[in-house]
This record gives C-alpha cells, structure tokens and sequence, in this order.
C-alpha cells in the first residue's frame, strides 16, 4: 500500500515530472512519447484510484501543507467529493491519452501537444486534490494557462481568436474566484474546504459579506462550468484537435468549473448556509435558464462540434440544478450525472473525431448515410445520444429520473417541465444524426478495399465507452452507490 | 418454472437479432422462428393465467431506486401479448417473401424484433416503469421501420414520427416520475393512492403519451403518414398490433379509477369524434394503405368509445369493456389481414392507387379471398369477428342512453352512421381493387407474368391463419366471451357476477342485433352508390380544414420569429459590444494622452487593452449579473 502522503505527490507530481521526460524526447519519436503519456496517465489512474478506496474506506489522504506566505498555504488532501471527480478525470484520461495518439498521428507539434496535455493533467488533479481554496485557485487559473495551447494548437487566425476569448473568459472568471476568495478570508481566515461548509457558523450579521463572496464564487467558477451568458469560449474553444475538445471541454475542464461550484456549494458554504443567504433561487434559475438555452443554441449549429458544444454547455447546467434542488435525490442525480455526463460527452467527441478523420466531414448536414462507412462508430453515437435524451437503458435515464424524483422531492415540480423540454430538444438535434446516419443516403457506401473504421487506437476507447454507458444504465447501483458514498448528506 | 416464462418470450426475440443471417428470406425464417417461439411461450402461460394467477418475475432493482424490471401477466396484459405474438407470427410468415424484393433485409429483421419484444414486453410488464420501458423500446425501434423504403416520403412521415413518439415517451416518463416521486412506487396499484392534486396532471400526462400512440384525435395526425409508408407487413403490425399498445396502456393505467361517468362522458365522445373523422378521412383515400391507415385511426375510436362507455356505466361498464377489448384483438386481426392483402397485391402490381387497378380477384383469388374475408369483418358483417364486438359496443351505447346521459341518443345515431361509412369505406376498396373489369395488362406482358405469379407458400400460410381466426371468431362469437375475457375483467372494478351472468351466454343472432347490423351494411351500400354517382369519393377538402397543415404552419410561424429574435438579439450584442469598444477605445486615448505618452516603447504600444481583444461584453455581463444576484439579496 502506497502511504497516504505519497499518493496526492504521484497523482500531481508523475504528470509534471513526466512532461520533463517527453521534452527530451526528439519530435519523430512518436512510439517513444506515446508509450510515456499513455504510463503516466495509467500510474496517475492507478494512483488515484488507490487514493479513492482508501478516502472511501475512511482513510486520509494528504500532503503538505506547505506554508507559501503568512496563513497561506498549498495543501492537498482527497475528500470523497475530490475522489469522485479525480476518479472520472483520471479514468477517462487514460482513454482520452490512447484515443489522441491515434487522432494526433497526423498533425504538427506532437511533442508541444504531449506536454501540454500531460501538464493538464496534473492541475486537473491538483484541483481534485485541493484542500483549500487557495490551492484551488491556484490549480483553476494553472489550468487556463496549461491547456491553451491545447485550445490554440492548429495555428490558425481562428484558433488564436478562440485562444484570446478562452484566456479573456478564463482569467475574468478566476479574478471573481479571487475575489470571492479575498472577502471569505476577510470573514473567517484562509478558507478551507469542510464537509457541511466552512462559512456555515458565521453570524448572520456576515451574510451580505457572504452572499457577495457567494455570487463571486458562483460566477467565477460558472465561466469554466460555461454556464450561460458566461459561455461563449466553450464553441469557439472548438477549433482545438478533436481528443481536446473532448476531454477539456466536455469532461476535465468544465467539470473543473462544475467541481469548484460543488466545492463552493457543499465545502465552503453548505447547503443550509446557502438557502439561509437566499442564493438557491438565483443558482437554480441561472442552471434552469442555461439548460434551456443551450439545447435551444445547440439546435441552431450545423457544425458537429458545435453542436456538441451547446450540448455540454446545456448538459452541464444539470448537475448545478440538481444541487440546487436540495433534495437528497436532486443532489444524487446531479452528482451521477457528474459521471453519467462524462461518459456520453466523451464518447460523442470521440466519435465527431473518428467522423472528422475518417471522411473529412465536419457539417451536421453531410453526414447522411455515414453510419454504412463507420457502423461501429454510428452505433456507439446512437447509444450516447439517447443517454443524452434519457432514453433507458442508457446511463443519461439515471441522471434524468433522479433529477425528476428530487425535483418533486425538493418542491420544484416546474423542473419537470424543464427536463422534460430539454430532453425533446436533445432528440430534435441528436437524433436527425443518428437517423440520417442509418437510413439515408450520403454516398458514404464502404470502399472495396474494406479500410473503413478509425485504428483500433481510436475505435476501442469510443467502443469501450459506448458500452461503458450502458452498463451504468443497465447498473444504476454502481454509480448511484460511488456517489452516496461521497455522503453530502444523501 | 412457471414464472419465467414472461422473461424469456421477451428475450426470445433480442436473442433472436444476434443470431439473424445476412440474407432475406433465412433472416426472415430465424424471425419467423423466433415469433413462433414466442407465441408458445405465450400460451403455455395460459394454464397460471386461467387459475387467475400472476405470472410474476422481478429483477430486483437497486436499493431505494425503482430501476428493476418486473413481469406480472394477467388476464389483459397476456390477451394483449397473445395477439401480439399470433399477429406478428402472420405478417413474419408474409415477410419472408415480401422483405426479400427490399434493400437492407437485415436491418428491417433488426427492428421488426426490436419493436416484437418491446410489444411483448410491454403487454407483459408488472409495473409502470417497466410498461414505459418496453413502450420506448417498441416506440422508437419501429421508426427503423417506418423509414425503412428510404424516400423522401418515408423520412418526412419518419421524422414526424419520431419526434411525436419522443413527446409520448417524455410524458409518459413525467408521469410516471410523478406517480413514483409522490407515493414511491412504480407499482400498477401505487395509482389508486395518488395524492388527490396530481391526479389530473397524471391522467393527463398518460392520456397524451399513449393517445399518441394510439392516434386518438387529434394526436393522430402522423398515424396516417407513418403507417402507410412502412412495407406491408411492418403496416400490418404497426396498425394491427402496435397501435393497440397505446388503447392497452389507457387500459392499464385507468383500470383503477375506471368508474367515473364525468371522465366516461368526455372518452365517450373522444371516441366518437375519432371515429367519425378517421372514417371520414378514409373515404376520400385513393391509396390503399393510407385509406386502411385512417380507418385505423377510425377503429380505435370504437376501442376508446368502449372504454369510456365502461368509465361511465360504472358498475355495469363490463359490457364496454369487454366490447373494446373483443374489438381489440378483432381490430388487430382484420386490419393486418387487410394490410397484408394490399401489400400482396402491390408486392405483384407495384400499385397502390386503388382506381388504378381493378378485376384481381379473377387474378389472385387467394388474395381476393381474405380480404373479401377481413373486409367483411371490419364491417361488422354478421358471421364474421367485427360483428360481435360492435354489437357488444352497441348494446353498451344503448344502455348508456337508457341512463340517459345529454345528447348520447346523437352519439348512437353517429355510431350506426360511422359503421355505415366503414362498411362503405370497405364496400369501395374491395370492389375497385378486386372486381370490375381491371386494367389492361396486354399491353405489358412482363407485369402481366408477375401478376399472375402465385404467392409464396409462407406468405399464404401467413394470411390464411388470421383469415382463419376471423371466421372461426365470427362464427363463435361467444367463445371469447366465455373463454378469455372473463380472465379480463377480473381485474377491473366492474360487477364481476353480473359480467358473468349478462355477456358470458350472450346470443349474438338475434333479430334485434342482425337487424341494426342490416341497417349499417345497407346503409353503407347506399353511400357507396351515392358516392360513386356524385364523386364524393374525389373530394379534396380545402387545406385550411386540415389540421396537419394547420400544425405545420403553427410550427414554421414559431420557428421563424424564434430566428427573427435570435437574429435581432445577435444584432443587439454585436452593436452593443461595437459601442462599448469605441468608449473602450476612447477612454483609453484619453488616459494615454494623461499618462506620459509611452507610444515610443513597442512594448507598451502592444500591451494596451484593446490588443488583449478583451470581450468587453463579456465584462458587461458579470457586471451586470453580480448586480442582479447581488442587489435584491442584499438586505440583512
């Protein structure tokens, strides 16, 4: 068994250190540099999954603090709601690092791309690990900073527009973090992150205080959560290579603005805390607001990863609305969607990209008939796309149905309404794709020769996760258990 | 033993789909195999059922969530499953040679099991969740069946389609999330303690999302596009069978709260409205399949007229329930039959129009045969299946108006009327397509050879086996009622006693009865020549009648001014960011003109913060928004 105080060090550190490894490494040495992103992912997944059974089993896992300046310092330690989002970020990266060795095989400046995309991993986990908000901060504005070259990789005068907009968005959302940040330590020290909520003893007298650190923490974390009208880098981060927009912008780095926000709303504030401030309509109104705009945007994009884009930006909104409705099954629902939201998103851009590699086509509309060229690929869309829309026995019904029994539970009988009209939104802009890709025409018929999927690199990570989708369907119990077991008074 | 049996019929046909083979007609055969299997796993359940025991079987779901499966046949759910299974067993026999002249073979098998077990499971399920599961399943897998031909046509009413069965299945799936977040259970009987405030939303949640299915007016707009583009025989089984789904689950769902006469009032003229505008419809059809389509829509107004004439006589309601039902499984036989018919003739003639075609009884005699036969049924001929049910319906209609509710004495006339219009409806199909003259063929001795090629000998088994129940129905009208629907109505809250005194020993040729069926038959006879003569049959009902197209321009109008605004509010930001940037702009001139002018350092000339391109727009809104959150709470 690793010690406890070397696990957070292996989780944050092996990326960091690795990244030293690769740039030794020459440009051409892909096989070399592959197998070193694809090991330091695995023992980054390793590790935290060694983490997360021991914090689950009532463990600690914790390194540091190390004092910077005076009442500041940088601390990790794994709580089981840092377990769960390092444990999605980890997995999945693993998949996301073999899925874009494949997809990266044929652009420019591999090496920069592996550097940056390991670094990314480590202040992902940084984040997941932090056990303060300084250390969050530190870790949220890092992540800006380590993925835009990810996001402005192509070169081109659209990328570093999308690149300015990304570093624009990013930075104005960790000046509120910082913010809010600066008024919590004014009201009760350097803040750390308590289960029931640090702020949860002050005196009423501190609730205009509390509510301004609120809306500071809240929105500044939203930037990243892309939650409407703080979305807009989320589309036009669209031009970064496929596996990126997959793993930062449908899982890692909108799930970081979503875990600072479940940070704020059960580590710092608490729930009581917050409906005590009156901040739970506001939130629930801007997570409402954002689901329905966003699946009404999302139809109006005839570019796929757009498309996807609004999607997230639509989806993502699920999880604060499921905290805000403070029912134990809202809170479940949000939370699994947490997980069940990963599994599909990524499994969606995966296949956009085996789509884009493959034949070339990035519009909605000329991808008819495209599922007798990559039936594999097709199939696994279908799947996630009606876990997007919440048909059963894909993992999306799960998320769906708790957030519909808490929305009873918790008194908001109108979200019912609200899911109920995204979900029809969610089938207006997925399943045109999935049906045209089966029973339409495109001229898409499969070349003699048979060549016609994406490498296995690219196919098995996209077939795993297709089907890891629906097994969580098929056993709701094992996602509805790992996410009672991060407690959060379910 | 006995208590698997649901499971596996419906698993028969999922394991089935792996094991299908790449060509048509031996795909066509391990599905015919697979529906057969099926069916006998269906009636081996006959002997628990007839002892008025539940076939139970759970997969136990997680604790604290209702996500397990449960199986629970009883009387209904198994009658329901057990047409479903006879039915789908025809049109597979009468697929194999029909798929075989389709593309995609496969595919279709895919989808036709899909949409088998999604039925079979939905007619065998043990609670609510599990019903809306298989629904789902046999929802959105027919839709691989509707747009199977690949037209234009076919994705038009395909999309159609879809999306409607989306908004059935969302409200289904919010009814049911209401029922099981208010009293938490999903169970049949968990409806009965719903509290008293929901109740509407619920009843209503479940009325839209199977009144869709079942295209009850006016949810029955896609019903006559989807059904008729489908090949034939997955016609056969979406109006035959699949159609039933949605009459079953209103059943289902309403079993408990059955004896409400305000509710019955409303269902009653549902129906009837249904009725009467789906055979009104029907008469103004050239093609075929659309004109069997919209007396679909026609026959299941008779079912839900049954159903609300049991709400509402209370009690003694088993004389409609037993009508609907008895016109369930009726409707389910002659209605495939007459879609497998009409598909056998375009199968030889590739035409649908039935003024185009003419004299094929001399041709295809064995065609001519069975639909004379279903034909005969669905216009309530006496010795036929159709006869019983609608004097079951009738006698019920009767006993309604001798309650005497408000205007049901018009509402019996409309019945006599709609009947009238079917056996019309019917009277035209039969005699333009079958009798007459006919086309001349000489001209084309190719066509000529297909047409008079025989049919396969499993697509004739296929007809001849639901033609044989038609008749064997028709001429024993009581068997059912003796027989099987006893098994029905034990689950309902009517007087079971008088059930089984009053409609057990039923005679149905009495000259009361043979006589009201003699009105309508005749009556039809006449409108078919009344019609012929003035050409009411080629009337085009002006568009603006048409509520299809009313929907459509409904929903242009909506998107359009959806665009305009998106526009205008993209429009409003960009001017708004524009003037923003210009005070941006100026103010920091302004500031740099105050400042000690470091233009000379290209540095600093890089860095100002309009090289940043920083989204002032962006800064407007958190501004803006931290204003909002923050000033109305702001007070302690």
């Amino acid at each position: 068994m690793i010690p406890g105080e070397l696990v957070p060090l292996v989780a944050v550190g092996v990326p960091l250190a690795g990244t030293l490894g690769l740039t030794l490494l020459p440009e051409i040495a892909d096989r070399r540099r592959n197998c070193w992103t694809v090991s330091c992912s695995l023992a980054v997944a390793v590790a935290v999954a060694v983490a997360a059974v021991t914090v689950f089993r009532g463990g600690r896992v914790e390194a540091g603090p190390w004092p910077l300046v005076s009442g500041l310092a940088v601390h990790l330690r794994l709580d089981p709601l840092g377990a769960l989002f390092a444990l999605i970020a980890s997995s999945l990266w693993v998949l996301a690092t073999l899925y874009s060795t494949g997809y990266m095989a044929h652009e420019d400046h591999r090496r920069r791309y592996s550097v940056f995309w390991l670094l990314s991993l480590g202040v992902t986990m940084g984040l997941a690990f932090a056990a303060n908000l300084f250390t969050l901060y530190l870790f949220y504005e890092m992540l800006t900073l380590s993925t835009y070259p990810l996001v402005v990789h192509a070169g081109s005068p659209e990328a570093a527009r999308a690149g300015w907009h990304y570093l624009g968005y990013s930075f104005a959302g960790a000046a509120l973090v910082l913010g809010g940040f600066v008024v919590l330590a004014g009201l009760l020290g350097p803040p750390a992150f308590v289960a029931g909520g640090a702020a949860a003893l002050l005196p009423a007298g501190a609730y205009p205080a509390l509510r301004l650190a609120f809306s500071c923490l809240a929105l500044g974390f939203a930037v990243k959560a892309a939650m409407i009208p703080l979305h807009g880098w989320l589309p036009l981060a669209m031009v970064a290579p496929t596996p990126v927009s997959a793993l930062l912008h449908a899982v890692a780095v909108v799930k970081a603005g979503v875990f600072g926000l479940l940070r704020t709303w059960f580590s710092l504030f608490g729930p009581e805390t917050v409906a005590a401030l009156g901040m739970v309509t506001p939130f629930l109104t801007l997570a409402a607001i954002t689901i329905g705009l966003g699946s009404v945007l999302a139809l109006q994009q005839q570019d796929l990863k757009r498309r996807l884009a609004y999607s997230t930006v639509s989806q993502l909104a699920y999880i604060p609305l499921g905290v805000a409705l403070l029912s134990p099954a809202g809170v479940a629902g949000g939370l699994v969607h947490l997980i069940n939201h990963a599994l599909m998103k990524i499994t969606l851009f995966f296949c956009a990209g085996i789509i884009i590699t493959q034949t070339g086509r990035t519009q909605v509309n000329q991808l008819s008939g495209v599922g007798r060229r990559l039936p594999l690929t097709m199939l696994a869309f279908a799947v996630a796309a009606l876990g997007m829309i919440g048909v059963i026995p894909v993992n999306g019904f799960v998320s769906k149905w708790q957030l519909v029994v808490g929305a009873l539970h918790g008194g908001e009988p109108w979200v019912l309404a609200l899911l109920a009209a995204s979900a029809l939104l969610n089938a207006a802009y997925y399943l045109p794709i999935v049906a045209g890709a089966f029973f339409r025409e495109g001229g898409f018929d499969p070349p003699p020769e048979g060549a016609q999927e994406a490498p296995l690199s690219m196919l098995g990570p996209v077939i795993l996760l297709a089907l890891a989708c629906l097994l969580t369907g098929f056993f709701p119990g094992w996602t509805l258990g790992l996410v009672r077991a991060v407690g959060l008074g379910l | 033993m006995g208590a698997i049996l649901p499971l596996l019929a419906v698993t028969g046909p999922l394991v089935a789909i792996g094991l299908l083979p790449p060509r048509a007609r031996q795909a066509g055969r391990v599905a015919t195999g697979a529906c057969g299997l099926t069916l006998f796993l269906i009636v081996a359940m006959y002997p628990s059922i007839a002892r008025g025991l539940e076939v139970r079987w759970s997969v136990p779901g997680m604790a604290g969530t209702p996500l397990g499966l449960s199986f629970g046949a009883d009387g209904l759910g198994w009658l329901v499953a057990l047409v479903a299974a006879i039915v789908w067993l025809a049109a597979t026999l009468f697929a194999v040679e029909y798929v075989d002249h389709e593309a995609h073979a496969r595919r279709y098998y895919v989808f036709w099991l899909l949409s088998f077990a999604g039925m079979v499971g939905l007619a065998l399920a043990g609670d609510l969740l599990t019903l809306f599961l298989f629904f789902e399943l046999m929802s959105l897998s027919s839709y691989g069946l509707v747009v199977h031909t690949q037209t234009g046509e076919a994705h038009r009413a395909g999309s159609l389609y879809l999306y409607l069965a989306v908004i059935g299945g969302l409200a289904l799936l919010t009814a049911v999330g209401l029922v099981f977040g208010s009293t938490g259970s999903v169970s049949f009987a968990s409806l009965a303690t719903l509290p008293p405030a929901l109740r509407p939303a619920v009843i209503a949640l479940f009325l839209l999302g199977f009144g869709l299915k079942a295209g009850i007016v006016p949810l029955h707009l896609w019903l006559p596009e989807a059904h008729p583009v489908a090949p034939s025989p997955a016609s056969a089984v979406l109006s035959g069978v699949m159609i039933k789904a949605g009459a079953y689950g209103i059943l289902r769902v309403a079993g408990q709260s059955l004896a409400s006469p305000g509710l019955g009032y409303v269902v009653i003229w549902l129906g009837l409205i249904t009725m009467a505008v789906g055979v009104s419809l029907a008469l103004l059809q050239a093609n075929g399949k659309r004109l069997l389509a919209y007396h679909s829509v026609s026959q299941m107004g008779y079912i839900v007229l049954g159903i609300g004439l049991t709400a509402y006589l209370g009690a003694k309601g088993s004389m409609g329930l037993a009508g609907a039902v008895y016109h369930l499984v009726n409707h389910a036989l002659f209605k495939a039959l007459l879609f497998l018919a009409v598909g056998a003739v375009y199968l030889r003639t590739r035409e649908l129009n039935i003024y185009r075609l003419g004299g094929l009884g001399r041709v295809m005699p064995l065609v001519g045969g069975v639909a004379l036969i279903a034909s005969l049924g669905i216009s309530g001929f006496p010795g036929f299946n159709g006869y019983a049910s609608k004097t079951l319906l009738h006698h019920a209609l009767e006993k309604a108006v001798q309650h005497g509710g408000a205007g049901l004495f018009l509402a019996e006339r409309l019945f006599v009327l709609v009947s009238a219009g079917t056996a019309c409806s019917f009277l035209k199909l039969f005699s333009f397509v079958f009798l007459g003259r006919g086309r001349d063929w000489t001209g084309d001795p190719v066509a000529m050879e297909e047409v008079r090629r025989p049919l396969g000998r499993e697509s004739s088994v296929g007809m001849g086996i639901l033609a044989a129940l038609i008749l064997a129905l028709g001429l024993r009208p009581g068997w059912l009622l003796e027989r099987l629907l006893p098994l029905v109505w034990r689950a309902f809250p009517v007087d079971t006693a008088w059930a089984d005194g009053h409609l057990s020993h039923l005679s149905f040729f009495n000259r009361t009865d043979l006589t009201a069926a003699g009105i309508c038959l005749v009556l039809g006879g006449l409108l078919f020549v009344a019609g012929n003569r003035t050409g009411l049959f080629h009337l085009h009902l002006p568009r603006a009648l048409s509520l299809g197209w009313l929907a459509e321009q409904a929903g242009m109008g909506v998107a359009a001014a959806w665009n305009r605004l998106y526009e205008l509010t993209v429009q409003a930001g960009a001017w708004i960011g524009r003037r923003l940037a210009r005070v941006l702009r100026q103010a920091v001139v302004a500031v740099r003109r105050v400042d000690h002018n470091p233009g000379d350092s290209g540095l600093f000339r890089e860095m100002t913060v309009i090289n940043l391109n920083f989204d002032v727009y962006l800064l407007a809104a958190i501004l803006a928004l931290l204003l909002l959150l923050y000033l109305p709470f702001g007070r302690a």
